[in-house]
């Protein structure tokens, strides 16, 4: 800085040390300036910025300098440079960039103070930051020889109604040899996005009651089902009549027979009704041999109330010539094509993504996919790998399943109770649509039969076990939670689910709770004992219910529903948890995101505008999701589903998990050593980062800006996450490439620790409606130094009117955020507060847990309060030696 | 009428009744009482009012109060045993009347299905009557899984 140059060279030599001495912290710096300048400017300066120390080093530099006059350099003509209005939607949360000009650049070093106004309040609904340095309160430097400098502006985004409001930044007395140029003023109008207390959005429609299915039984002579009218709401509900219908017409357009009829008494507010089912028997010797049959139970004043089919509100079959219901697998007979190329798999863009349009709207993006060209060249399928479907069926004699089917090791659980049905045949007569078998193609359809299209792992061996036959239903005598562990590993016969693999389960539930010991003690057992100790692997849909809701607060749009976080199994560490990726190399629209999932696969999107996942469906013309979701591009198609066997509006992720499975299989094909945890271990470390450049969301909330949504974090072990896609997309081929070098078992023992507990019950009020909220830490040791955390379970218990409200975030030692509940969940709307909750988080692994750890819980909405009463860590880690 | 042995359920009637419990179990109180076609239950919690209706009768009328989730549920129509090396799962069933017994020996607990017209609670009451009692709980209805 003290540099004396050519015609710049302006200083006298005995005041040359003084202009060297370019100021650092404090306002002597403004002598730097010109002799002749230098006493205004300090002096200018000092009276601004009203310090002492600055008017006597002013002075100071203007003893120094005050020597005879040399060359004078020009002035520097000082601008703020960028449009003199503009107009900002406080809603973009914008970052408005401005250019400080100086031209010349000055010989010596300038200050400048801004004069910052408006009717936008400063620190609440923007903050203005510089890259120069400050002198004191919107005064800064300029060093000589600088030709700009940067001035932002950020704009909050809040949820306040403010109106619109101003912001003006002009410059002040430019101390110096500079002066202010023609563009001396910019300002900005800030278009108020407008306010909303979510406590007084109308509340989420009542779904008043809905009619839920309890039991079905298929008699030789008859289909008995059952039903009962919950109202899950409280609300109320006035009387209503329960209606049941058959028809053979799936829109109930024609042939429609009333079946029966039930008087529904009112529901109360405020009581939680338990009722007793209603029996219905629809007699087959009223059918037709040879036809399909739908029966539809609804409330006369409330159509909606049936309950969809996949809860079971409806049921469908199909008889035979025999005029009974066809209850079990009955093999098609199909004529491959010429080649052994499975038609579809040029249209499978899951599989390979050459930017083709899968018969939809919307062309995808090349290399959006599982990225398993290397496997599939090599073979690489799965072979000798056990998968399971635990599901709604599994289509065992369809002609693009049965080759990869293992014989005689599938279960109906429903078998007892459908005349007619094996045992060993999990066939779903519900002819409309078979979610397994939907699921089963992803994972390990046939490959080069020339049907169809293939799977991911086609040599894997699938067994499907029916789940759906018990666990739709919410009460009677279907047991679907033993039916559910009888499915997972603990069952050694009917069925054989402890020499399974892996497990797809691409099921799950909404609700704010823990998982129970019992599953939690499923798991623990079949990720250390299944598979000869090497441990089973759960794979598992983290849901489909980010988008489409109505909206408790407009940040849902963008954070979503509900959270993956809002199923209790998912914040287990024993699970894979998987969420979806488009065509379109982004989160599916409906993908639930949270801080418990592990990766992303495709599960695209609704098939018609952009597109789905081509799988296999229930074979034949009359049968199939077609029937549920109305026909999607491949219905009819003369050439490529000339059967009705496929579908191309499969997805969600439902359709991510078996994709994973598949992959997994893959990883177990290769290398059938690795645990469990080297296979998690190995899909992190292997996962492509798509939409690297997706953006924070942040909002300000009384004045405070808070993150609500990250981008992508890079944690202190190198492991990047986000909410959205856990470590990143499935990448098959670098997948299978680590599964090959890794050492099996090299992880270290796996070790679950004691609870850190954070203390006595804070009782600590959460601040209302504030982007700081409230934090409390918490100190962590005795973890072995070489531990590698795998997962952070966080229990939390806080009371609030309204938990939807709460964002929960958890720090570790090394600065990693991981936030473990996003606020406006809807799993928690109107919940009264977070009742011992625990949330995992696998943005941490690979860290050290030793540490000093940062809850912070914030109240987002503003008219009521709540506390964080108390909170608790747990690890889990690999313990080296 | 009692608290389930991990305390955090509490096991409501099947006819009229009205407790307040110790205070050891925190401020929680319930009435439960019947009309013609149902009975009403009323758990008061640290001065919230919490309401059910069930049957009179039947699989459906037999509940609990979840304290920790503040809400009802239904019982499952059996119970869960814990296993080990002294259970006597046929010992159990005999005395139960079991429709089914599953036992889940990689789990450590077996599933006894009760026939229909015994309560759960007084399942689990009349095997704590037993020389040697198995440790045995209450199932819960969850909610219904949803196919994503």
């Amino acid at each position: 800085m003290a540099l004396v140059t050519g015609r710049r060279a302006l200083a006298p030599a005995r005041c040359a040390s003084t202009a060297a001495a370019t100021p650092t912290r404090n306002a002597a710096t403004a002598a730097a300036a010109p002799a002749r300048h230098a006493a205004t400017a300090a002096t200018a300066f000092a009276r601004r910025a009203g310090a002492a120390a600055v008017a006597t080093a002013a002075a100071a530099a203007l003893t120094a300098c005050d020597g005879p006059s040399v060359s004078e350099p020009p002035l520097s003509q000082v601008s703020l440079v960028g449009p003199a209005t503009q107009e900002i939607l406080e809603a973009d949360d914008r970052t408005i960039h401005f250019r400080l000009s100086l031209d010349p650049p000055p010989a010596t070093g300038v200050s400048v103070p801004l004069t910052i106004a408006g009717t936008a309040t400063r620190d609440r609904d923007y903050t203005v930051s510089t890259d120069l340095l400050a002198l004191g309160p919107d005064m800064y430097w300029v060093p000589a020889h600088t030709a700009s400098g940067n001035v932002q502006v950020e704009v909050y985004r809040d949820f306040d109604a403010e109106g619109d409001e101003t912001v003006s930044i002009a410059l002040g007395d430019i101390g110096g040899h500079a002066r202010a140029g023609a563009a001396s003023r910019v300002e900005l109008r800030i278009v108020d996005g407008g306010g909303v207390e979510v406590d007084e959005v109308p509340d989420l429609p009542p779904p008043g009651p809905v009619v839920v299915p309890t039991h079905y039984v298929i008699t030789p002579v008859s289909v008995e089902f059952g039903a009962v009218v919950v109202n899950f709401s409280f609300d109320g509900a006035p009387a209503d009549e329960l209606i049941v219908e058959w028809s053979s017409d799936p829109d109930f357009a024609a042939d429609v027979n009333r079946l029966g009829n039930v008087y529904i008494p009112p529901f109360v507010p405020g009581i939680q009704t338990f009722p007793e089912p209603h029996a219905f028997s629809l007699p087959l010797n009223r059918l037709a041999p040879g036809g399909n049959y739908f029966i539809r139970m609804y409330l006369r004043d409330a159509p909606e109330s049936n309950f969809g089919a996949f809860f079971g509100g409806n049921f469908s079959f199909a008889t035979n010539a025999r005029g009974e219901v066809i209850t079990r697998c009955e093999a098609p007979v199909r004529t491959p094509g010429p080649t052994a190329a499975d038609p579809l798999f040029p249209h499978q863009w899951h599989l390979s993504n050459t930017g083709q349009a899968s018969f939809t709207e919307t062309a995808g993006v090349a290399g959006a996919d599982l990225q398993m060209s290397a496997a599939i060249a090599a073979g690489q399928d799965g072979d000798g790998v056990t998968l399971a479907v635990v599901d709604t069926g599994l289509e065992i004699c369809h002609p693009d399943l049965a080759a990869s089917v293992k014989p005689g090791k599938s279960y109906n659980f429903g078998f007892e109770r459908a005349a007619g049905a094996s045992p060993t045949d999990p066939f779903n007569h519900d002819i409309r649509g078979d979610h397994g078998t939907a699921v089963a193609g992803v994972a390990a359809a046939v490959a080069g039969n020339g049907l169809g299209g293939r799977g991911v792992a086609p040599g894997a061996e699938l067994v499907g076990f029916n789940l759906g036959a018990a666990a739709v239903f919410a009460s009677g005598d279907f047991d679907g939670e033993a039916a559910m562990f009888r499915s997972l590993g603990a069952s050694s016969s009917d069925p054989d689910s402890a020499s399974v693999d892996i497990f797809n389960m691409s099921f799950g539930t909404e609700i704010q709770d823990n998982a129970t010991p019992d599953f939690v003690r499923l798991v623990e057992m079949g990720t250390s004992e299944l598979r000869g100790g090497r441990g089973a692997l759960y794979v598992k849909a983290a849901g489909n219910e980010f988008s489409g809701c109505p909206p408790i607060h407009p940040l849902n749009e963008e954070l979503g529903c509900i959270g993956s976080n809002a199923d209790p199994d998912q914040n287990l560490p024993y699970l894979v948890t998987v969420g979806a990726f488009n065509a379109q190399d982004v989160k599916s629209s409906y993908s639930n995101a949270g801080a418990n999932l592990w990766a992303v696969a495709p599960g695209g999107e609704d098939g018609t505008a952009s597109p789905g996942i081509i799988t296999t469906d229930q074979a034949g013309p009359e049968a199939g999701l077609g029937l549920l979701f109305g026909a999607d591009a491949l219905t009819g198609h003369p050439t490529l589903n000339p059967h009705g066997d496929y579908t191309a509006g499969f997805g969600g992720t439902s359709s991510a998990a078996p994709a994973t499975a598949g992959a997994i299989a893959i990883l177990l094909g290769i290398n059938p050593d690795l645990t469990w945890r080297d296979v998690k271990h190995i899909l992190a470390a292997s996962a492509r980062r798509i939409d690297p450049d997706i953006a924070r969301v942040r909002a300000a909330f009384n004045g405070t800006p808070y993150v609500l949504r990250h981008p992508w974090q890079t944690n202190a072990a190198g492991y990047a996450y986000h909410n959205w896609y856990g470590f990143g997309a499935v990448a098959v081929d670098a997948a299978a490439a680590l599964a090959r070098s890794h050492a099996p078992g090299s992880l270290g023992d796996f070790v679950e620790s004691a609870w850190f507990e954070a203390g006595e019950p804070l009782e600590a009020v959460i601040p209302d409606n504030d982007g700081a909220g409230i934090t409390h830490s918490l100190d962590v040791a005795g973890i072995p130094d070489a531990a590698n955390i795998e997962a952070v379970v966080l229990e939390i218990h806080a009371d609030h009117p309204d938990a939807s409200d709460l964002a929960v975030q958890l720090t570790s030692p090394a600065g990693t955020v991981s936030i473990l509940n996003t606020p406006f969940n809807l799993v928690l709307d109107r919940v009264p507060g977070l009742r011992g909750w625990r949330l995992m988080s696998n943005a941490f692994y690979g860290e050290a847990a030793n540490g000093t750890w940062t809850l912070r819980v914030l109240d987002l909405a503003p008219g009521d309060t709540g506390r964080l009463q108390s909170w608790r860590l747990r690890f889990h880690y690999g313990d080296h030696p | 009428m009692n608290l389930a042995e991990d305390g955090n359920v509490l096991v409501l009637p099947a006819a009229t009744a009205s407790l307040r419990l110790p205070s050891e179990f925190g401020p929680i109180s319930a009435q439960s009482f019947e009309t013609s076609v149902q009975r009403v239950h009323i758990v008061t919690v640290d001065g919230e009012i919490y309401r059910a209706a069930t049957p009179l009768e039947g699989p459906a009328s037999r509940i609990v109060f979840d304290r920790v989730q503040r809400r009802f549920v239904g019982l499952r129509p059996s119970i869960r045993v814990e296993l080990d090396g002294a259970t006597d799962l046929d010992a159990i069933a005999a005395s139960l009347g079991a429709v089914r017994v599953t036992a889940f020996e990689r789990l450590g607990f077996a599933i006894v299905e009760l026939p229909e017209t015994l309560h759960p609670a007084q399942a689990i009451e009349s095997l704590a009557a037993l020389d040697d009692p198995p440790a045995a709980s209450l199932r819960m209805q969850g909610p219904p899984v949803r196919w994503r």
